[in-house]
């Protein structure tokens, strides 16, 4: 039913993929993660390239914007700090990194999690096993 | 794997997608919904992109006539270069959103009664407030008003399209302020109506008030005579007014009717109030027994008010001087008006130019005008006038009259304008606003008061403003002051041909009968009449000592033939504005500095006044040591309010204590309600407390048998013995806080200023940091020993000899409201240290220090 993938086309596909989600955020569209990981994790016969591959690509796709504007000197760590105060957490900067990543991840797992599930669903034996072994 | 298995892990996979979901879109418990506001790229992270200083842009708006240039220097001080009138006022409603959309969008979700929306149930007393007091009907009336024709309608329109040029872009781009985001919404697009009820807020804060409520109760509770001789109508102290007569007695102008301008309101199907509820509604009680409990209850609903919206403090100063008292030999004016002081700060810098002006000033976020500054040839700034213009009535109701009162003999039914407050995370609440002659219904608990306040009438500011900041001399500048209503206003003025002037300009409500300061009658008589005509306002144009001047004192002696105002609330003790004369009236070779100078003055003259009385009253007493040490700090101290002064801390324990020794057992043996309303308490943070510190000054040095040192029942005393027992508890409080050495009691231990958030985060706020000053002190600090308010914008003014104008200003904030911007309290340093930066009109030299943005459409 599937073919293996090459390193090369994960790496490619995860880099796709993390350029789509930071696309999408840049328009406005915070659900990247969850749609690149269902759909990553629907075309992905690895198990284990399944999963990896959607953190992967969701949380480059987060952070490579956040990373580039640290790179462009922009103030991302002071941000932080005036978000969590402006929420009430006082100055402790870790509390929107902590809900940016689980944001991310709980897209990545669950986007991740339904394109396997989806996946499995296709493959799942519709008749007696002996019949699809013949 | 089994089918069922996959169905199943099918499912739960799709639950946890549901729940991802539903947390990212509506966010959970306090959190706000966690995919938008923490989007990477367009959530509250776009903070970061937006922070940084302005970068050469060439930028699309959307209507413009012409390019438009926008300089910036280093400080962020906007030089907008237009080539009609319109792209000038385009472009300041552009500039201004790019740098203070949240702060625009909750000043008018103030006015407009919409914080609940955002906010939620906390905010719901304060949006029931605002729209019984009626803002936003002012500011559509005041709509509706304007000609179609008009200069101001054009530019409130202008205005609003370039602040909806930048909703609409950072929408597009994901940069909305980060508030929006954690809030989990997005701004409407800005009306000029929305302006108008800035504008209103700012009237608010500066002239809604509840004194006569306050002084009702003190009257009830401590008898008419006491009120009248404690709370007298006339300062009990000496006050210099600026001006001092001879006075015009005029017949009162007409003005609108608070029945007048609801007939143009929109009343969203208003109709005589006859089939409303029951009359168990309006079983209003006369009893005067139940009058306090009505009071009590307004005055709750005042206290829930953002700090921003209330009027509580006093404390504005301006003043000129003419040629012959500065070193150039040219006019000079300054400026400090006082106001709650947050962060981003109430002022936005700005300059302009346009075929039809040519300005530099400040402005506030969301008003198409600048406030106080200056063109090439007249320079204006502003205190409060501080006149009496909020009234309140009680009607006279009847359950055989339900939905009605009495008023001229006839039953006349309410009109009502109703409501749907919406509530985050709550039902929406219905509210219905009762509308009487005298204006709406403040509360129906027990009683009804209404209240009648010059602010809820339409008054033209945006187009008076916009005239001043293209007049050329005083004939124009008074001409268009003519036209100003609310608040009313100390205008100072001065220009390069070297006259200097003051108009107080706004409505003076005359009542036909009936003590105005107290509670009225709504039944008619005691209606409002009129109002001062314009020709017999306070006003000065270069006096003969050339020298005008306004601290919030009252402006006129009491030969003045007008009722304006009591000493409770209204007008200032007079303490700045006497040092402010002390300093001018015979100096010479002034300069900037000298004004700098004056207005970094922390000399409280009430303590130079009452310190050597105190002093006389501890002479022979016997003295602890620690009593001893403090008393010889006192000797020769001038009053100055020094950061690191014990002088200071002794003196504002001691006067604190004096009060209250003095009246503390009056307001207990009468039961005066304090619980109920802390404006009553003898505190110095209080209405009532300035005017009775007033007396003690006035009692201290030329009746120190006042019957009132005299505890009720109690056995004689005299201001001598009240000042020792005072200073006595003032050095044992000290001592118990600060420790036994009086050397080491510095002022700033025990008072500081604190920039607060404007966003009530302490961590975004400035201080509190230790500092001088006090309420009396030119250099205002108010609202406790942790002060809040004061100068929010210094400003002086000169013109060099070839008749170029020479600006400087500072204001303690800075020019962005993003907290991560190096622009957001920048100029806090340079206001702290008593500096000033260079002002420019557009094109001068230091006005391209930062960036250009180029504006096309």
């Amino acid at each position: 039913m599937t073919r293996p993938q090459s390193r090369g086309t994960v790496v490619l596909g995860v880099l796709v993929g993390a350029a789509l989600v930071w696309l999408a955020a840049s328009r406005g569209l915070w659900a990247g993660p969850l749609v690149a990981s269902f759909l990553w994790a629907l075309a992905t016969s690895s198990r284990r390239t399944r999963l990896l591959g959607a953190l992967a690509l969701s949380v480059l796709g987060y952070a490579a914007p956040l990373v580039a504007a640290a790179i462009g000197h922009e103030p991302v760590a002071a941000t932080a700090a005036d978000v969590a105060a402006i929420m009430g957490f006082g100055r402790q900067a870790l509390v929107p990194w902590a809900l940016t990543a689980v944001l991310c991840l709980a897209q990545a797992a669950a986007g991740g999690w339904l394109g396997h599930a989806f996946r499995s669903l296709a493959a799942a034996p519709t008749a007696p096993r002996y019949v699809l072994r013949r | 794997m089994g089918r069922g298995r996959v169905w199943l892990s099918v499912a739960l996979a799709a639950v946890l997608v549901a729940a991802v979901l539903d947390v990212g879109v509506r966010g959970a418990g306090p959190l706000p919904p966690l995919g938008p506001a923490f989007n990477p790229v367009a959530g509250v992270w776009s903070m970061a992109r937006t922070a940084a200083p302005p970068r050469r842009e060439t930028l699309r708006v959307a209507g413009l006539d012409a390019p438009v240039s926008i300089a910036f220097d280093a400080r962020g001080t906007a030089y907008i270069d237009a080539r009609t009138d319109h792209d000038l006022f385009e472009a300041m409603g552009y500039v201004e959103a790019r740098n203070r959309l949240f702060q625009m969008d909750l000043m008018r979700r103030q006015g407009e009664g919409l914080l609940s929306q955002v906010v939620g149930p906390a905010a719901l007393a304060s949006d029931e407030f605002e729209l019984q007091l009626g803002l936003v009907r002012t500011a559509r009336a005041n709509w509706q008003a304007l000609p179609r024709t008009s200069a101001a309608r054009a530019a409130l329109l202008a205005y609003a399209a370039g602040v909806n040029d930048v909703i609409r872009a950072d929408e597009r781009d994901g940069t909305l302020p980060a508030a929006f985001r954690l809030l989990g919404y997005e701004p409407a697009p800005w009306t000029p109506i929305d302006s108008l009820i800035v504008q209103g807020d700012m009237t608010q804060d500066l002239a809604y008030t509840t004194a006569p409520i306050e002084y009702d109760l003190l009257q009830r509770h401590l008898g008419a005579a006491r009120a009248r001789a404690w709370l007298p109508v006339s300062e009990s102290g000496p006050q210099h007014p600026y001006d001092t007569g001879p006075y015009l007695r005029l017949p009162l102008a007409a003005m609108p009717s608070q029945t007048a301008v609801q007939s143009s309101y929109d009343l969203a199907g208003g109709v005589p109030d006859a089939a409303l509820s029951g009359p168990a509604s309006y079983a209003a009680s006369v009893a005067a027994a139940a009058a306090p409990r009505a009071a009590r209850a307004a005055l709750a609903e005042v206290a829930t008010l953002a700090a921003t919206v209330r009027h509580s403090f006093a404390d504005s100063n301006n003043w000129a001087v003419s040629g012959r008292h500065t070193a150039s030999g040219q006019a000079m004016l300054a400026g400090d008006p006082h106001l709650t002081q947050t962060l981003p700060a109430i002022w936005y810098q700005m300059a302009g130019r346009a075929p039809g002006y040519d300005f530099s000033g400040v402005s506030i976020p969301g008003v198409p005008v600048i406030l106080i500054g200056y063109n090439r040839d007249i320079a204006w700034s502003l205190t409060n006038v501080q006149n009496q213009v909020t009234f309140f009535y009680r009607e006279r109701m009847s359950p055989a009259h339900p939905g009605a009162y009495l008023w001229h003999g006839a039953w006349r039914p309410m009109r009502h304008v109703t409501y749907t407050i919406p509530v985050k995370g709550a039902r929406p609440v219905a509210l219905t606003v009762r509308l009487t002659v005298d204006g709406p219904l403040i509360r129906q608990s027990g009683e009804t008061l209404a209240v009648d306040w010059a602010g809820a009438l339409p008054s033209d500011d945006t187009r008076v403003l916009m005239s001043i900041m293209a007049a050329t001399d005083f004939a124009q500048f008074r001409s268009a002051l003519r036209a100003w209503h609310s608040p009313s206003q100390n205008f100072v003025y001065a220009d390069r041909r070297g006259n200097v002037g003051l108009i107080s300009a706004g409505y003076y409500p005359e009542v036909a009968a009936g003590r105005p300061y107290a509670v009225l009658s709504g039944t008619g008589g005691e209606d409002v009449a009129g109002t001062i005509a314009f020709a017999a306002i306070p006003h000065a144009y270069d006096p003969p000592g050339g020298l005008v001047f306004s601290a919030n004192q009252r402006e006129v002696t009491n030969a003045y033939p007008y009722y304006v105002g009591t000493e409770m609330d209204f007008f200032d003790p007079g303490f700045r504005a006497d040092e402010i004369y002390a300093t001018l009236a015979g100096a010479r070779g002034l300069t900037p500095a000298s004004f700098a100078r004056l207005q970094t003055d922390t000399r409280d003259l009430l303590a130079a006044r009452m310190v050597p009385e105190l002093l006389a009253a501890l002479r022979g007493r016997p003295l602890t040591p620690t009593q001893a040490a403090a008393r010889r700090l006192l000797v020769g101290w001038n009053g100055t309010m020094g950061v690191a002064a014990p002088q200071a801390t002794i003196w504002w324990y001691f006067l604190d204590r004096y009060v209250v020794d003095t009246f503390g057992p009056w307001w207990t043996a009468e039961r005066v309600p304090v619980g109920a309303d802390p404006n009553l308490a003898l505190s110095w943070t209080s209405e009532v407390a300035t005017p009775l510190m007033q007396d003690l000054e006035a009692w201290t040095a030329t009746d120190p048998t006042n019957p009132a040192f005299t505890a009720p029942g109690g056995t004689r005393r005299t201001a001598g013995g009240v000042m020792a027992r005072a200073f006595d508890q003032a050095v044992a409080g000290i001592a118990a806080r600060l420790g036994p050495d009086p050397s080491t009691w510095r002022w700033g231990r025990v008072h500081a200023r604190e920039f607060r958030s404007l966003l009530g985060v302490s961590s975004l706020s400035y201080g509190p940091r230790p500092s001088s000053g006090d309420p009396f002190t030119v250099d205002a600090a108010d609202g406790g020993l942790t002060a809040g308010q004061g100068p929010s914008w210094r400003m002086i003014v000169t013109w060099t000899r070839t008749g170029a104008p020479l600006a400087e200003g500072v204001y303690p904030g800075g020019q962005s409201e993003n907290p991560a911007s190096p622009l957001y309290a920048d100029e806090v340093a340079t206001w702290w240290a008593g500096r000033y930066d260079p002002m420019h009109l557009v094109g001068q030299p230091g006005t391209r220090t930062g960036a250009v943005w180029r504006l096309t459409s």
